[in-house]
């Protein structure tokens, strides 16, 4: 089992989601990753994110990068 | 259409084909003898020189019996954990989880079965055969062969398992990647 790496980032994609009015699968098909995967983000269960993942799911809602992750106080 | 994937009725074809051969092994190493003592017919071993034959020894104890049978038993019993061990693997790749621990392990099991059985069994024979040959007084050879391919096979699956370590770890690095 590999070390869990502590981080402090939190996933804001529900809250774009809720704004926007778009379910997650809805996401996940426009971006072309799976469910299960975005689940993952969304949890903030995620350890990493592809640059390519990342630029679909600011198309898809219309965001940028620092509208979808903060990182939160220790 | 990839030729060479190895599909659900492949995994199927191998395990029907693995449970055969443990029961084939199962017969030819134990069945006969064991009926050739349930008949009262003499105990057979094997000498070596100038060919392989086998020698019809009369008046064999049942101590006697049972030493010829204990090698040939435990690599009975040893093939089927084999056997099963090579189901689990392929259940576990079929279900798309292969870099895992456990996976790793079957194949270390299945490796060392590869390396320790086959000579188990021939080394074992062979000392079986001269304890019975000693006291029978027969002019028989006793054969040990060192199963050199078998050797190999137990090499190369040790050596995929150490690919499969390495793979446990890249499945780990991207584990959590979106």
């Amino acid at each position: 089992m590999p070390v869990e790496e502590p981080h402090r980032v939190r996933c804001h994609v529900d809250d774009l989601l809720e704004r926007r009015g778009m379910t997650l699968a809805a996401l996940a098909e426009q971006v072309g990753v799976t469910v299960a995967n975005l689940s993952v983000l969304k949890n903030d269960r995620a350890r990493a994110i592809r640059f390519s993942t990342l630029t679909a799911i600011c198309d898809a809602l219309s965001c940028s990068p620092g509208d979808l992750f903060s990182v939160v106080d220790p | 259409m990839d030729i060479f994937r190895f599909d659900r009725s492949d995994r199927i074809g191998t395990e029907v084909t693995l449970g055969l051969v443990w029961v084939m092994a199962a017969v030819s190493l134990l069945m006969e003898p064991v009926s050739r003592w349930v008949r009262g017919l003499p105990l057979l071993i094997e000498s070596g020189d100038p060919i392989a034959v086998q020698v019809p020894v009369d008046g064999a104890t049942t101590s006697e019996r049972v030493i010829m049978l204990a090698a040939p038993t435990l690599a009975v019993v040893f093939l089927g954990v084999g056997a099963w061990m090579t189901v689990r693997l392929l259940r576990g790749i079929a279900a798309g989880n292969p870099f895992v621990r456990s996976q790793i392990r079957r194949l270390r099991v299945i490796a060392v079965l590869l390396i320790v059985v086959p000579s188990g069994l021939s080394l074992g024979t062979f000392v079986a055969t001269t304890v019975v040959q000693d006291r029978l007084g027969e002019d028989v050879n006793a054969m040990f062969t060192l199963p050199v391919p078998w050797l190999l096979a137990g090499l190369l699956t040790a050596a995929v398992a150490q690919a499969f370590v390495t793979g446990a770890s890249l499945r780990d690095d991207v584990e959590g990647l979106v």
